[in-house]
């Protein structure tokens, strides 16, 4: 009789035999999961063909990613660069391309592929640009004291600092600026320009100038420009309109015009001129807070207490809300005054007000830019660095201000930008300077309008009132004249 | 024993499904890094990733292009269609190549490169000639031309009267600028002050007027699809032409103009006429076929490289290499040995030598030449002058002595760039051009007579 040899029992209870195969599966699964995860080898692209010498077999592309993500039709940026940079390093009889020559020919390149966005606030900036940028934003550094504008493709000196070292050097109004150090500005990025004017205060940088039928070259000494950020007068005394004129949105921005407001109040302040003309823009944080000075919570349920509208790369929105903290002087009858040099968060905080209806915007169609760049270091700065276009903004209610250009990237005049309420062309007696009340008929205008409203006379004809008045000024300019510049404060 | 197989296959089971897990997992996992890959992408390229940068390694060029692109593709907001590739790729050759400043080696975008390919296998569109940039010295001042360097038979360029040599200084109005693109408004001025001195004007205008005729004006790159490309299109061009002190109008419509690269004929019974018109794959094979087995019974041989604007080096499978034509040219004309010299860098030198066909042509030669013969065939003409092989009639050439490579970037367009000067065997730079040994004051449009021929027979057969 054979004896049945006793097995060891089976240590775990048969039941928990599923469940373990189960936890095993799925430990590889997760193993497997992050192996793939990984891996390299995707969306590597060779750069380089093989040598190859013409007469044998013609450059070849080693192109295709694992992922399936190759472009169209082979017009691949990267490749078609890489074999054109390889066939000038091995068959170009003219030079030698060593590794710095290629290092600048590669900068051109991207210069290139960024000049073809056509977008005049994308650009490369080479090393030498950079530096100079990271001097200006972190130390004290010398100004010109004048505006630039872009006026349709020349680019043009607005308004000279009077006093300041462009005014000195007898730079004048309206002369178009041509060179800068003997380079030439035409098709350069305006922030790219400005940058250049910039610099250690006391030295010198020569600007070319076209003035009417003369050309000039005016060396200019920069010097430490102080910026004055917030003016405010009691415009209108008898019937107590206050004037506040905000140059651009920075740190210093929402206490300043704070402290106007206050200092307007205790002179019993009751109707409100806010003025953003040639305002360039400046801190998103700026604008928030200072659309909230005169928008009040839950006034519009439907705009959920958005100021802006954020659009980011991906597709993806944000909304940027209302400071309430901010809306400390309550409601006013207000105007808005703005002109095509008012810009970025100048728009932005006009659109707000406008959407929330808490103000009549005067004056003429603003700037037309929403987008925001963001800079991109390379290499520490020793490749220097892009600045890129990487999100777009919307006024709360949704709508695109950006203007449109053509093919090679021209702005077309028309388009873009915020329209006014009443439109009023800036009249060609005007010294654009703030100074100059009595020339200022878009200033008049909004008084005019304030002045109706503070007689209780009802929108439709304080706006007819005012209209009336701005139309009846002599013509300011040709329709191609009234160009909307991109202005460039000088004062930081 | 049932037991013992259950047992196997619960196991054989277990393993399976546990495998399948880890590469089910596995290709999950690769899946998210593709959907996702930009984002870890973006950690790859060194170029902006500072925390993994090592401080002192110089980034490679080819990694900064990478990483700009990259950033373009993914985080730039713009209109979809500005981020297209063919525009980034186009934009950023086209600069890349006009930052080295030299008039023989450009970009070619998709429409110029293929028009200049099918100008190079003899079908011409556009005004139906050859185009180059020349470059001349006036008063300290390099200006540069966009200059005609051969007029194809029976093209509009012809029937309007355009020669070799012409340098066209306006299209339909708007100033041709040959000078780079990236030029600066001094040296413009600089050109402008210069050419004032033809038209007497009030000298503060000058600047105003160099200001808006370079805003109005037409870079090279824009002219020439409008000269090399289409058909049935009306042009007026402004020429300037040597001996002549003004610059003067011509107009024309562009047009299809086909060139058959070779032709041969017996000339009276006794002499052969070879003209090569172009040097490419089919004119090479032509050339075989005519000169092989030539009838040694002629008293000569006139091959005519007038009107010839040479050729590029190519890829063999291209179909456009003339390098290999021409040498194919001089190998059934000579014994072989050096005809020519390659300057593939300033200073370093190589002979070009052949070695010759099984039996070639052994009769007298002479080759007809005129302002139209370029590049290549100055080579062949001079590879067969100096060796005494050949006597030369007609008039001066053209005087180029770039060899360009031509490439096509694979749906990007193409390039064509210097990539080496011809010599002649004797160390004469071919810029200098060629005299003819006989010269004849008359050129190939004139049709009814033909004086260099008749006198390249006389010299053949008297």
């Amino acid at each position: 009789m054979a004896a049945y040899s006793s097995r060891k029992p089976f240590p775990f209870a048969r039941w928990a035999v599923i469940p373990a195969v189960l936890l095993a599966v799925c430990a590889s699964g997760m193993i497997g999961f992050t192996n793939g995860l990984l891996s390299p080898g995707v969306r590597t692209h060779e750069l380089g063909p093989s040598a190859q010498s013409v007469g044998g077999e013609g450059p070849e592309v080693s192109g295709g990613t694992e992922s399936g993500e190759a472009a169209v039709q082979g017009a691949d940026p990267l490749d078609a660069y890489a074999m054109s940079l390889d066939l000038l390093q091995r068959r170009y009889y003219g030079a030698r391309i060593d590794s710095h020559r290629a290092r600048t020919l590669t900068y051109e390149a991207i210069r290139g592929m960024l000049g073809s966005l056509r977008d005049q606030f994308t650009s490369y900036l080479d090393p030498g640009e950079w530096q100079q940028m990271e001097t200006m934003t972190e130390g004290d550094f010398g100004g010109v004291g004048a505006f630039m504008l872009q006026a349709g493709d020349k680019i043009k000196i607005d308004r000279p600092m009077p006093g300041g070292p462009a005014d000195k050097a007898g730079v004048k109004p309206n002369d178009i600026l041509v060179s800068i150090d003997g380079k030439a500005v035409r098709g350069r990025n305006v922030d790219d320009l400005f940058d250049l004017l910039q610099g250690a205060p006391n030295t010198v940088v020569r600007l070319g100038i076209l003035r009417g039928k003369q050309t000039l070259v005016l060396p200019v000494t920069r010097a430490v420009i102080e910026p004055v950020i917030v003016q405010h007068w009691m415009e209108d005394n008898r019937a107590k309109i206050g004037h506040i004129v905000l140059t651009e949105f920075n740190r210093k921005s929402i206490t300043q015009m704070n402290a106007a407001f206050a200092d307007l109040e205790r002179q019993g302040v009751r109707a409100l001129v806010f003025d953003l003309r040639f305002n360039p823009g400046g801190l998103l944080d700026a604008a928030q807070d200072v659309a909230s000075v005169f928008i009040p919570e839950n006034s519009k349920p439907e705009l959920h207490n958005n100021v802006v509208i954020i659009h980011h790369g991906d597709g993806e929105e944000e909304g940027l809300p209302l400071e309430p903290e901010q809306h400390k002087h309550g409601q006013l009858p207000l105007v808005v005054l703005v002109n095509g040099s008012s810009a970025s968060a100048s728009e932005i905080v006009t659109g707000a007000i406008r959407d929330y209806g808490v103000g009549t915007i005067i004056g003429e169609r603003t700037f037309g830019k929403g987008k925001v760049q963001t800079l991109f270091e390379m290499s520490h700065g020793r490749d220097g660095g892009l600045r890129l276009t990487t999100s777009l903004y919307y006024p709360p209610k949704h709508y695109d201000i950006n203007f449109e250009h053509d093919d090679d990237g021209n702005r077309i005049p028309g388009t873009g930008g915020i329209v006014p309420d009443i439109v009023v062309p800036e009249s060609t007696q005007w010294k654009e300077d703030f100074e100059d009340k009595a020339n200022d008929n878009q200033l008049q205008t909004a008084l005019i309008f304030l002045r109706a409203r503070l007689e209780k006379k009802s929108m439709a004809e304080a706006t007819q009132l005012a209209q009336r008045y701005a139309d009846t000024e002599k013509p300011a300019r040709t329709a191609l004249d009234i160009v909307p510049g991109k202005p460039h404060s000088t004062t930081r | 024993m049932k037991r013992s197989l259950k047992r196997s296959l619960s196991l054989v089971f277990i393993a399976g499904a546990v495998l399948g897990g880890f590469f089910g997992g596995k290709m999950f996992g690769k899946q998210m890094r593709q959907a996702h890959g930009r984002v870890l992408a973006w950690n790859d390229s060194h170029a902006f990733d500072s925390a993994l940068d090592d401080s002192n390694a110089e980034v490679p060029p080819a990694e900064l292009f990478r990483s700009v692109l990259d950033k373009v593709q993914h985080d730039y907001v713009g209109s979809a269609a500005s981020v297209s590739d063919a525009r980034l790729s186009n934009g950023a050759l086209s600069r890349m190549f006009a930052s080295l400043n030299d008039p023989r080696t450009t970009y070619l975008d998709p429409t110029l490169y293929q028009a200049r390919e099918e100008a190079l296998k003899g079908s011409f569109y556009g005004i139906g000639a050859a185009l180059a940039i020349v470059v001349t010295h006036k008063e300290d001042v390099d200006f540069r031309y966009l200059t005609v360097q051969a007029v194809m038979p029976g093209s509009p360029a012809e029937k309007a009267g355009l020669q070799p040599g012409d340098h066209l200084t306006e299209l339909n109005g708007h100033w041709i600028i040959a000078y780079s693109v990236l030029a600066d408004y001094d040296r413009a001025l600089q050109k402008t002050r210069a050419e004032a001195q033809h038209h007497p004007a009030d000298p503060s205008r000058q600047a105003n007027h160099v200001v808006t005729n370079i805003r109005q004006g037409l870079t090279v790159s824009k002219a020439l699809p409008l000269l090399l490309t289409g058909k049935g299109k009306p042009l007026q061009l402004t020429v300037e032409r040597n001996g002549q002190a003004a610059p003067f109008h011509i107009r024309l419509t562009t047009g299809l103009t086909r060139v058959n690269p070779v032709t041969y004929q017996v000339l009276d019974k006794r002499v052969g006429y070879l003209q090569v018109r172009q040097f490419n794959a089919q004119a090479a094979s032509a050339v075989e076929k005519a000169l092989d087995g030539l009838d040694t019974d002629l008293k000569g041989l006139i091959v005519d490289l007038r009107g010839n604007p040479g050729g590029v080096k190519a890829d063999a499978k291209s179909g456009v290499d003339g390098y290999d034509c021409a040498l194919t040219l001089l190998s059934h004309l000579t014994p072989g040995g050096t005809v020519g010299i390659l300057e593939a860098r300033p200073g370093r030198r190589s002979p070009v030598t052949l070695q010759a066909v099984e039996r070639p042509v052994s009769l007298p030669l002479v080759v007809l030449i005129d302002a139209g013969t370029a590049n290549l065939s100055e080579l062949v003409a001079a590879g067969l002058h100096d060796r005494r092989r050949a006597r030369l009639i007609g008039a001066h050439t053209f005087g180029d002595d770039v060899l360009p490579l031509f490439a096509g970037l694979k749906g990007n367009g193409g390039v064509e760039i210097d990539t080496a000067h011809l010599f002649t065997a004797s160390g004469v730079d071919l810029n200098r051009g060629l005299r003819p040994d006989i010269p004849i004051d008359a050129h190939l449009s004139d049709t009814h007579s033909d004086p260099a021929l008749k006198r390249a027979l006389r010299a053949l057969l008297y």
